[in-house]
């Protein structure tokens, strides 16, 4: 008896209510058929109807919110809320065909709403069309729940991206297309490095799952896909992130191309994040889309410079898959800058070259890791400092010169970290004593002062009207 | 795009009434077998409250399948049986079901013999895991079947037209 009673209230509103909408007119748009009508008997003319409308102030012909409009507000919501109230009393007494059948027409009522909406007022049909998105995985879970559904987490997150990609193709809205990319990311990291579904690419038992990894490139592809339809966006090029950090997930996670060895993702870095600049260069993204990689190939020669402290046999076993990974994405880059016209990277006819040198230099350090030595690992951090310091100083210069304020914070930033890490690093055990402590403070202020005042005399030089 | 909307709109709720009729008929009629479970309380992100089950009927003995060739997630067939332990619950004296023997291929299904259908999960020295898609129940927030401890509860389960097993209902053994 409750499931016909609820059947009946979710159904009632198709049974009049569209009829009803189309008779309801404001008296605006009567008074506007009229003069219609009265052009179509040639009582007025078109010119007179416009002037007409002109003149008349369409407020008064608005319909006035009354005190009933209120009523009948919180009488739909009252209407609501018991209806979800029975429907949540009942739930255990609500059969599944009952609870199929009314989704079924709830999911229909709401498409058919949304569509009505668009043709009267299509600026005001995104909430709608963000509900009706978000439908289906509602229908999951009522069914999961219904029929004790269960087994693959991920398959119904993945049903939800299947069903709901026709209507993102169609509306080709950028709200819409977004909320399905996120749906797709979160496929992509949390099915593929996690075990137990079907788009999990983890080894297991040394066997390397085949289907896996054709789904895990095709959601890939559908990310980029959908990205880069969210013309004119500038959003769509964090597509080149999203694709740097699955492939650093590869190296990390236990795959086919998992790095083993901690030493193997310093190499890693340097290798990613020139081949993604390499990449920005190649498409002509926007100088901003290049602070990631420039900030990777930074951390990258910092954590270099810590090599210093390496004073046991370094172990380089990794998967051959990785290995090859690197080394073709290292060998593209190098091959890239080293044969690039250094004009193209960057205007300046007296920076292009160091530019260049300075993004080969860590693709050349980090390869040369590979077959170093501890007193070779000890070189490569002292070349990591220098270069560090001589790039913090030339990018100070630079800014000097070109006015850029950037350019000098930068530098003097960079400076400062590898000063005080390097500080630590050598002066690290005197600081545990009293006068050690006093030393070190005397020393970073001395250092800080003089930094700033560099700074200073820098922007200065730069821009006088600035200070 | 009005048109394409509503051929969208059609076709995903076509698909969500053809997946609700299968699901309504696909264990209609068919086997019911009760199964020993160990629960845990977990949270479902998209349908509620749910408690992890686990089965003894998850670990077959490896001398008793025939696994040449297997895969890892790949189907495997497992014949039930009646055992003659008894427990007493809310709803009488039931017997509960054990796997006797797996397999790898389908079985030519007699009417006197119980096969379900599950997934490999892994293969080790002395059992094969499976997973039969019944690992998680849905269950009111207030049930005391949330609280029960392992072995107090057993799972009233169906089998289906293509040998999967649905869960009915939990109930506690007296």
């Amino acid at each position: 008896m409750i499931e016909l009673l609820i059947l009946i209230l979710i159904l009632s509103p198709f049974l009049g209510v569209s009829a009803w909408l189309k008779s309801k007119k404001s008296p605006l748009r009567r008074f506007e058929d009229a003069l219609q009508a009265s052009i179509a008997e040639g009582i007025i003319t078109l010119e007179q109807k416009n002037r007409i409308l002109e003149k008349l102030s369409t407020r008064a012909l608005r319909v006035p919110f009354r005190a009933v409009s209120l009523i009948l507000i919180f009488a739909a919501l009252f209407v609501v809320a018991g209806l979800s109230l029975l429907i949540a009393h009942n739930w255990d007494h609500i059969g599944p065909a009952t609870r199929v059948m009314a989704f079924v027409f709830l999911f229909y009522g709401l498409g058919e709403f949304t569509l009505w909406v668009q043709a009267k007022h299509p600026d005001k049909t995104l909430p709608l069309f963000i509900v009706w998105f978000f439908f289906p995985i509602l229908g999951i879970g009522l069914y999961a729940q219904t029929f004790q559904l269960s087994g693959d987490f991920i398959l119904p997150y993945l049903t939800w991206a299947a069903i709901s990609l026709p209507l993102v193709g169609v509306l080709k809205k950028a709200s819409l297309t977004y909320l399905h990319v996120l749906l797709l990311i979160a496929l992509l990291f949390c099915g593929g490095f996690y075990k137990n579904n079907i788009l999990s690419i983890l080894n297991d038992h040394d066997t390397t799952p085949t289907l896996p990894w054709l789904y895990q490139i095709l959601l890939l592809l559908l990310i980029i896909f959908e990205c880069f339809r969210l013309k004119p966006l500038p959003q769509r090029f964090q597509v080149f992130t999203l694709v740097a950090a699955w492939i650093f997930s590869l190296f990390s996670a236990r795959t086919y191309f998992s790095l083993h060895e901690p030493i193997w993702f310093f190499i890693a870095a340097a290798a990613l994040s020139s081949f993604w600049l390499m990449m920005t260069f190649i498409f002509k993204l926007p100088l901003r889309e290049r602070t990631l990689p420039y900030l990777g190939m930074f951390f990258s020669m910092y954590a270099m410079t810590f090599l210093w402290d390496v004073n046991s046999k370094i172990n380089f076993t990794s998967s051959l898959p990785g290995t090859l990974l690197i080394l073709a994405m290292s060998g593209a880059a190098l091959a890239y800058f080293l044969l690039k016209n250094p004009h193209e990277l960057s205007h300046d006819p007296t920076w292009n070259r160091l530019f260049q040198a300075l993004v080969v230099t860590p693709i050349l350090l980090s390869l040369c890791i590979t077959f170093s030595n501890e007193f070779g690992l000890k070189v490569i951090a002292l070349i990591a400092n220098i270069l560090l310091v001589l790039g913090a100083l030339l990018a100070m210069w630079h800014g000097s010169m070109h006015a850029e304020e950037l350019s000098i914070n930068l530098g003097a930033a960079i400076l400062l970290l590898i000063l005080i890490t390097r500080f630590v690093d050598i002066m690290g055990d005197m600081v545990q004593s009293g006068l050690g402590l006093i030393v070190s403070g005397l020393f970073l202020s001395s250092v800080a002062y003089g930094l700033s005042q560099a700074r200073k005399h820098l922007l200065k030089k730069s821009n006088p009207e600035a200070l | 795009m009005k048109k394409h909307l509503r051929i969208v709109l059609i076709l995903q709720v076509a698909y969500f009434l053809v997946w609700g009729i299968w699901l309504l008929t696909s264990h209609l009629y068919g086997q019911d077998v009760w199964l020993e479970t160990s629960p845990v309380d977990p949270r479902d992100l998209i349908s509620g409250h749910y408690v992890r089950l686990d089965y003894p009927i998850a670990r077959v003995p490896n001398k008793t399948c025939d696994l040449k060739n297997y895969t890892l997630d790949q189907a495997i067939y497992v014949e039930l049986e009646k055992s003659p332990l008894a427990k007493k619950t809310s709803m009488g004296q039931v017997n509960l079901w054990t796997a006797k023997r797996c397999q790898l291929e389908p079985p030519k299904t007699m009417a006197s013999q119980a096969w379900v259908k599950g997934q490999i999960k892994s293969v080790g020295d002395q059992h094969v895991s499976i997973t039969y898609g019944i690992e998680k129940y849905f269950i009111p927030e207030n049930s005391t079947l949330r609280t029960a401890q392992s072995g107090q509860v057993v799972a009233k389960a169906r089998i289906g037209r293509n040998l999967t097993l649905r869960v009915l209902e939990l109930t506690l053994i007296f």
